[in-house]
């Protein structure tokens, strides 16, 4: 399916949920919750996490495996119960610890689109998206409505074609689909997504985020959405959060989590970095200077760094620049050239020092050096330095 | 687009403890703890007494059980006979499995039918059908076989097989052995998602390989529960081992202990309990192998994903002769000894030789016009309907609790629902008759306390294939369907159960078989009011004649078959939702 | 699918519902309204009763039938017989009479220690103090096991049943000690002393007028062991084994008519199993239950069942067909066999 071919569709009644309003629709207060492993030793998957969800709001909860992502999305949804803590949704307690309160899952009126799509074999796609409907919760519904909803969302989704067909006998995509338009038929105001595009290849996961994208214009419903794909939260986010062993890294706009990470652990998750340590040697009004083993480092100052800290120092890719001549600025070392790796729009080029390797963007015509030496540098305003997690 | 899912068993949550106040939660809790009570107390109703004197927990039954050393060459004869006989069933089982539904050896409804054969006919009938057969002197095969090579001029005392020897035995147990292990085993490969073999192939690995190192491991808790399962039944069975076994010697522990409660007067029950504690024993043990096995998450389940199967083709040599071989299990496992239960039927009497003059249907008629009988036969037919139905979907209930379930109450319940039951058949009845014959039940003499009892006695071994079912229904299927509203309730009859019937049909099939032709039920409950068929063959076992049984169990047999079929037929047919075989292997790159 | 389930549990709730109302086994003694005075007032009393006893018995169903037919057209009272074998007919009365009271109102049953010992129990009342002794004044004494305070019903002449094709008539032993010649080798068959409590006497006597030597010679010339007489008939006449011990002439008959090559003869020594019968203590028709058992113990009973050349003898055969004079089993032999069972099988090789 071609770019864009449903935009006509999507386009035609977009409608903006209330996001003037100031009140959360998702509240998640102090939540924790432990497991024991089979040694008796205590684990936090989710350690004192606290976010608010807006209506209408694309939040992406990112992070690798085991960062508790997971554990938290399933704890939104009731299907799982935290140790600590609390959920509102839509201005109910759904969840409190202390006071013992556990809404169960099918009263908390959200809805989900699981990892592994979780259609029920049993039915066919029709019965799949109808179910939500069929089970009350809505509201009743007569079976002349319930078949307008369910046809209406299938068109809207593009899998009206297998209506009657059984999951099984679809295409992997068409049951992402039809996962995704049994999610919505109910029009829920939260709707949760357990890495949903982690099945699919790449250029078929580039189409669906914005098919996705269009989709959530249009229903306006609020998504809390779990991926280790940082493509997938930057395209799909209003806000990323990004998650480290069970505790929030940040939470920002794509933008702010992508060009001003706070810590390594972000910088290095959202986007691509090269990476260093050293010594903080000096420090002064315009910026810190750095002994790394590339040699001497110029930065921006850091406020909490000071002279003798060990950093992690850091820069993107495509903030490095590669000349054969040695070029003007602070920050430039004499590197080896080693090869260049086509992607199309733009080329990497991989250079070494003595010890270490790095990527450097360049345009796609790049051309190699005639020797293999090359000079790289990076604006010190580009130059991301953290303290060492102790 | 196939993915290699793997989920099960450790994804499994417990419910939180609002949630588990949900009101099916609460319906599947009442009901596993009225069938746990009923089951404990029809035990401890009989045992009691024998092992607590005057207050005092006595160990005297146990001392005098074991000490005249009589037990120990039963048990060793029992484990040598049902340890073998258990990996014979487990490799054929697999392999009809395999063939059926992993290749393209399949040939439609009989291929589903065929493993399942010998439920058709209960063990007290095909053990006198394969000693007709296969006794070393009478038996008409081995007959045929000294007269073929009396042809050639070979005069021989060795028989083709002496249904009588070590190996008559193991074989006949075998026999019985693999529709159990194959009624576990086929819906897990049917469910199982061929991208695992599929990687395989693709590194390398050839046929044999892959099944064995691949679809093999994958499907190791059925194969589990399989194994188990059989071991349990083969260690209570007591009309193969006693018709084959006794001629020469090879004595099982389940006759013994039938022996010490039918045989004597007064009836050894403290002995006979001490000794059903061996097969206790063995139970628990293989219980808590299999559920080890379902507990870790390293086997592929039903995710709600879609996947493909891929036939693995058998080529021009390779599907004939796997057909070929089907056939002839189902020949020779039961169609032999069941022609051979008809002959004698029609004869009259088991005679010496062959003839097929004075042939007639008189046994069949003497049979059905007896009022006694054939209302005997509709009573049975009809419980064993309700009676099976009944067994499954309770089984289910309280498999789906116990898998969801955490803490202690599960297990438990998974316990109570097992254990007791090892004491033995006879046991179980007594007990129920206490508790409800007299007050303040009253269902002596009514159909209602022999279902009762056939629902208590199947239960146990049918919660073994519960669980193994259960086990292969992801966990998400059930939470999506609680994100869509519905109800526990809804869950269940909606998504749960449908998906549970495949792993059921077998199940069903064997207890509606069982109960058709159960015979200790039957002694302590049936009477005039209440006539079951199983008394009619209990009658004649005594003092009838191997004709008049043989006509009785032709009779069953029909019927059974006629469950069999339709089990399967459902069976097949409720799976078509799991699996789509025609369609052609959809490319990786998925097109919108 | 979904209509299924609820038209499945529909079927159990409805099944379980009609038939939820049981009939209530409350034990009534009614002993007061006994009337065995005389036949004649016997007779009215169990008419007044409600027309229907049960009979729990291990006789086979052709004989049991025949019996109660007779029963009913004379008096006009309808049998429910109930097949019951080995001691299930014991665990079954004596749980049933625990839980409440057993519907069985005369019991007939083959172990006259067992009847005994339910006797003693108060479950079942012993012959003397029935109170139809006197009804049956010509009832032959020596038919009365005192032992066990109850009367013979039936006996069977134990003897070899023999495949004629593997053994002819004039090879048949005339002593027990010629069957431990070495010409018998493999032709033996029977069942074993821990099959049944009959056995274990058999072989006992067997033990005790032959000596462990003959035993032992016998042992080893045994072919097949059966678990039971129905499975060794049935042997012998498919051609097993030539020589089983323990089978009657009623189980033989049928089979040479049916045209198999069998054949009956006496054995060195008989053993008669009795049939026996008592009535439960509590029955619920205790005037219609003495009616049976005075019926089936007395001569124009007795006769239906042990008819002349049946195979089957009664108190009323004449002395001429019991091969050796009829002789109970005194409770010592039983309790000797019983506890000797294990040395038995040993003798006959059967402890492997």
């Amino acid at each position: 399916m071609a770019l864009n071919s449903m935009a006509p569709r999507l386009a035609a009644d977009a409608q903006t949920f209330d996001g003037e309003s100031k009140r959360p629709l998702l509240s998640v207060r102090g939540l924790t919750k432990h497991f024991t492993r089979a040694d008796g030793t205590k684990v936090s998957a989710v350690d004192g996490i606290s976010l608010d969800t807006k209506p209408g709001e694309f939040i992406v909860l990112l992070g690798p495996s085991g960062c508790g992502k997971t554990t938290l999305l399933r704890c939104i949804g009731g299907l799982e119960a935290a140790s600590e803590g609390q959920i509102e949704i839509e201005d109910q307690v759904v969840f409190d610890a202390a006071r013992r309160v556990d809404v169960p899952t099918r009263r908390r009126g959200i809805s989900m689109v699981f990892q592994s799509y979780a259609l029920w074999p049993n039915m066919s796609v029709f019965d799949n998206v109808a179910y939500p409907l069929k089970s009350k919760r809505a509201g009743k519904h007569s079976k002349a409505e319930i078949k307008d909803q369910v046809e209406d969302i299938c068109r809207i989704v593009g899998v009206h074609e297998v209506l009657h067909q059984y999951p099984n006998h679809i295409s992997g995509g068409q049951q992402q689909r039809v996962a995704l338009a049994r999610a919505l038929v109910a029009r829920s105001a939260l709707v949760l997504f357990d890495e949903p595009l982690s099945n699919v290849d790449a250029k078929v996961r580039k189409e669906l985020r914005i098919e996705l994208a269009a989709l959530q214009d249009k229903f306006g419903f609020a998504a809390v959405y779990v991926t280790h794909d940082q493509d997938d939260a930057m395209e799909l986010a209003d806000r990323i959060v990004v998650l480290d062993n069970g505790h929030i890294a940040q939470i920002g706009s794509p933008q702010e989590v992508y060009e001003h990470p706070e810590s390594r652990y972000v910088a290095s998750f959202v986007g691509e970095t090269n990476h260093l340590t050293g010594t903080v040697v000096d420090r002064d009004a315009a910026g810190i200077t750095v002994d790394t083993s590339l040699g001497t480092v110029r930065a921006l100052p850091g406020p909490d760094l000071k002279v003798g800290d060990r950093v992690d120092v850091m820069f993107r890719p495509q903030h490095g620049k590669l000349s054969e001549t040695e070029p003007d600025g602070v920050n430039r070392w004499q590197m080896r050239y080693r090869r260049k790796l086509l992607a199309g729009t733009h080329a990497e080029v991989i250079v070494t020092s003595e010890h270490d390797l790095y990527q450097v963007r360049v345009d796609a015509d790049f051309e190699p050096p005639t020797q293999d030496q090359v000079w790289m540098s990076v604006d010190p305003k580009r130059i991301m330095a953290f303290p060492v997690a102790q | 687009m196939s993915q290699i899912t793997l989920s099960g068993g450790a994804a499994r949550t417990g419910l939180s403890r609002r949630q588990a106040a949900d009101p099916f939660s609460l319906v599947s809790l009442l009901i596993a703890l009225v069938v746990v009570a009923v089951t404990v107390a029809s035990v401890v109703t009989v045992v009691w007494d024998l092992f607590v004197v005057h207050g005092h927990v006595t160990l005297t039954p146990f001392e005098q059980a074991f000490a005249d050393g009589n037990v120990l060459k039963p048990l060793r004869n029992t484990a040598i006979v049902v340890g073998l006989s258990t990996v014979f069933a487990v490799i054929i089982g697999g392999a009809l499995a395999w063939f059926n539904e992993r290749t393209d050896a399949r040939m439609g409804l009989f291929s589903d039918v065929a493993p399942l054969a010998p439920f058709v006919m209960p063990p007290v009938a095909g053990s006198i059908g394969f000693a007709i057969l296969f006794s070393p002197d009478a038996g008409y095969l081995n007959k045929a076989w000294y007269w073929v090579l009396g042809l050639v001029g070979i005069h021989t005392q060795h028989p083709l097989l002496d249904a009588y020897s070590w190996t008559g035995l193991i074989a006949v147990f075998t026999v019985y052995g693999v529709p159990f292990t194959y009624m576990m085993i086929a819906p897990a490969l049917r469910m199982m998602d061929s991208s695992l073999e599929e990687a395989s192939k693709v590194f390398g690995a050839g046929g044999m390989r892959t099944a064995l190192r691949v679809t093999l491991p994958s499907v190791l808790p059925a194969v589990g529960a399989g194994a188990f399962l059989w071991i349990w039944i083969a260690c209570s069975m007591v009309d193969v081992p006693l018709l084959l076994g006794t001629p020469h010697n090879i004595n099982l522990l389940a006759p013994q202990i039938i022996s010490l409660l039918t045989y004597q007067y007064p009836p050894d029950e403290s002995g006979a309990v001490a000794l059903s504690t061996i097969i206790t024993v063995v139970v628990v043990l293989a219980w808590f192998v299999q559920s080890r096995i379902l507990r870790s998450s390293k086997f592929a389940t039903v995710g709600g994903k879609g996947s493909r199967t891929q036939v693995v083709r058998l080529g021009r040599v390779g599907r004939p002769v796997a057909r070929i071989a089907m056939i002839l299990y189902v020949l020779g496992t039961t169609l032999l000894p069941g022609l051979a239960l008809l002959y004698i039927s029609l004869a009259g009497s088991w005679r010496s030789s062959l003839t097929f003059t004075h042939l007639s249907l008189s046994q069949f008629k003497a049979a059905l016009s007896d009022e006694q009988t054939f209302h005997g036969l509709i009573n049975s037919l009809w419980l064993s309907l309700v009676a099976a139905t009944i067994v499954i979907l309770l089984a289910a209930v309280i498999a789906l609790y116990v898998s969801r379930s955490r803490g202690i109450v599960g297990r438990l319940v998974d316990a109570g629902v097992k254990v007791p039951g090892t004491v033995g058949a006879l046991i179980v009845v007594v007990g129920i008759l206490l508790i409800f014959e007299g007050s303040p039940f009253f269902l002596g003499g009514t159909v209602t306390i022999l279902l009762i009892a056939y629902v208590m006695l199947a239960l146990p071994n049918a919660s073994v294939s519960a669980d193994a079912a259960v086990a292969g229904v992801g966990e998400s299927l059930s939470e999506a369907s609680r994100m869509s509203g519905a109800s526990e309730f809804r869950t269940f009859a909606r998504v749960v159960l449908p998906l549970l019937i495949p792993g059921l049909v077998g199940v069903w099939a064997s207890v509606f078989v069982r109960t058709l032709s159960d015979l200790t039920a039957s002694s302590l409950l049936a009477g005039t009011n209440n006539p079951v068929i199983g008394f009619d063959i209990l009658q004649q076992s005594t003092y009838g004649s191997y004709a008049t049984m043989a006509t009785l169990c032709t009779i069953l047999a029909i019927f059974s078959a006629v469950a069999v079929l339709g089990a399967a037929w459902l069976g097949r047919r409720v799976s078509r939702w799991t699996q789509d075989r025609s369609a052609a292997p959809v490319s990786a790159k998925q097109g919108a | 699918m979904k209509k299924m389930v609820p038209a499945l549990a529909a079927t159990a709730v409805l099944a379980l519902g009609l038939s939820a109302c049981g009939s209530s086994s409350g034990g009534s003694t009614n002993s007061a309204s006994v009337d065995t005075s005389s036949l004649p007032a016997l007779v009215a009393a169990a008419k007044k009763e409600s027309g229907t006893i049960t009979v729990y018995s291990q006789m086979p169903a052709a004989s049991q039938t025949a019996l109660d037919k007779a029963f009913t057209e004379k008096y006009g009272i309808k049998v429910n017989a109930v097949s019951l074998q080995g001691n299930t007919i014991y665990t079954r009365f004596e749980s049933e009479a625990r839980a409440g009271g057993s519907p069985a109102d005369v019991l007939i049953d083959t172990d006259p220690t067992a009847n005994f010992a339910e006797e003693q129990e108060g479950l079942l009342i012993g012959w003397s103090k029935s109170g139809v002794p006197p009804l049956l004044p010509d009832f032959p004494s020596q038919y009365v096991l005192k032992d066990y305070d109850v009367p013979l019903l039936q006996t069977i002449d134990t003897g070899f049943i023999y495949n004629t094709d593997k053994i002819s008539k004039s090879e048949l032993p005339t002593t027990w000690a010629e069957l431990a010649a070495p010409k018998y080798k493999g032709l033996l068959c029977t069942t074993l002393p821990d099959t049944s409590i009959d056995n274990a006497v058999f072989f006992q006597v067997m033990l005790d007028k032959s000596g462990a030597g003959t035993l032992k010679g016998i042992g080893a010339n045994i072919g097949t062991t059966y678990s039971d007489v129905l499975a060794e008939n049935a042997g012998v006449g498919a051609g097993e084994c030539g020589l089983g011990f323990n089978s009657a002439s009623f189980f033989v008959q049928p089979m040479v008519a049916n045209g198999q090559h069998v054949a009956f003869a006496p054995m060195p020594s008989t053993y008669y199993p009795p049939t026996v019968a008592a009535v439960n203590a509590k029955a619920q028709d205790p005037n219609s239950a003495r009616l049976y058992l005075e019926y089936i113990e007395s001569e124009e009973g007795n006769v239906v069942l042990n008819a002349p050349g049946s195979g089957s003898l009664g108190p009323y055969s004449p002395a001429s067909d019991f091969p050796s004079p009829y002789a109970e089993t005194p409770p010592s032999q039983y309790t000797t066999a019983s506890a000797n069972i294990n040395t038995l099988m040993g003798d006959l090789g059967q402890n492997g």
